[in-house]
């Protein structure tokens, strides 16, 4: 397993990203997908993990300084796709291949992510593992990833928000 | 603080265990992030899983109990178990010792023992009684999850996930 968790203010607690980087060497997924950059940094770990096994990440990010950073970040790493873009949008009109894993922390609002939910499920594989940020907080994000079929763990938390979701398609 | 490079070696330390590869990766992730003091698991068999669970165990802090009644496997276990000062091994049968442990003792527990319907029955009030709040329990051989143990961890409020060779149930006990 390469590399450890770095923590900048308002990106992934690295216990947290650490679930996230167990289940990719886990699950060994030829094609990740993720819902927020923000920095960069879960994507560098993603894609750091992925070139184990040979797998891509894509990952989409809103803001355009956030994604500026992002690509420098990752400038060296070839297994990583950056676009900057709204995330509903974007998957909306992706016509590549289907994920295998995807990782959700973007735009926190209960009705965001449930419509990102609602439209991610459809272009997952089956068995694919779809991971949601933030779902121990004030965003309710809770109820809609048990409404989405998933599960919710609480873990310790650095802000108001943590926790993680998970989703077996 | 990030598991990192020490979570890798842990899991995936070459030793033979009934629990595969990325089952163990799974946990080994959970289970850092919960940071837990205590750990439970029951069903040591010869310990090759007690083995990484040590070890991750140590990288945190955190002490093991693991729980083996089989005579011959006992012995095994607590051999390979003595490179380790934060374990004990309890050689009693599973339900008694759920039954005469403290309510509220552990932070994480990993379900491995007797697949016995009854059991895991009998079981799943006690290790709800013994996990502190936000405790996670981890049940091995869910698959499939039409079978009872992954039906008695649903039951329970726990999830399944299709991982490795016979799955993984997650509960996080909440009092």
């Amino acid at each position: 397993m390469r590399g450890a968790a770095e923590y900048a203010s308002g990106a992934l607690e690295p216990w947290t990203c650490d679930i996230l980087v167990a289940f990719a060497h886990a699950l060994e997924p030829p094609r990740m997908l993720e819902l927020g950059t923000f920095e960069g940094m879960t994507t560098k770990r993603l894609a750091e993990t992925a070139q184990d096994f040979g797998g891509h990440v894509t990952s989409i990010e809103l803001d355009y300084e956030r994604h500026q950073k992002a690509k420098r970040l990752l400038a060296s790493h070839e297994n990583v796709t950056l676009f900057q873009a709204d995330t509903v949008g974007w998957m909306r009109f992706w016509q590549g291949e289907n994920f295998h894993f995807a990782f959700v922390d973007d735009d926190h609002t209960a009705d965001h992510v449930a419509k990102e939910l609602e439209v991610l499920k459809q272009m997952m594989e089956p068995g694919g593992y779809i991971f949601v940020h933030d779902v121990d907080g004030p965003f309710g994000l809770d109820k809609v990833v048990e409404g989405a079929g998933g599960y919710c763990l609480k873990l310790p938390k650095l802000h108001a928000g943590g926790g993680l979701g998970v989703i077996q398609c | 603080m990030s598991l990192g490079q020490s979570l890798f070696d842990a899991a995936t330390d070459g030793t033979y265990t009934s629990t595969d590869t990325p089952t163990r990766l799974a946990i080994a992730g959970l289970c850092f992030a919960k940071q837990p003091k205590k750990a439970l698991e029951l069903g040591g068999c010869e310990g090759g899983t007690s083995q990484w669970l040590a070890r991750l165990l140590l990288h945190c802090g955190g002490a093991l109990t693991v729980v083996e009644n089989d005579v011959n496997r006992v012995q095994a276990l607590t051999k390979r178990m003595t490179q380790f000062p934060n374990v004990i091994v309890s050689a009693l049968d599973s339900l008694t010792f759920l039954q005469m442990s403290a309510t509220d003792s552990y932070d994480f527990i990993y379900v491995d023992d007797d697949h016995t319907e009854e059991h895991i029955r009998q079981a799943i009030p006690e290790l709800r009684r013994i996990s502190r709040n936000g405790a996670l329990v981890c049940f091995h051989d869910v698959e499939p999850p039409s079978g009872y143990i992954g039906r008695l961890c649903l039951e329970a409020g726990g999830y399944l996930l299709g991982i490795g060779d016979h799955g993984l149930g997650l509960w996080q006990v909440a009092k």
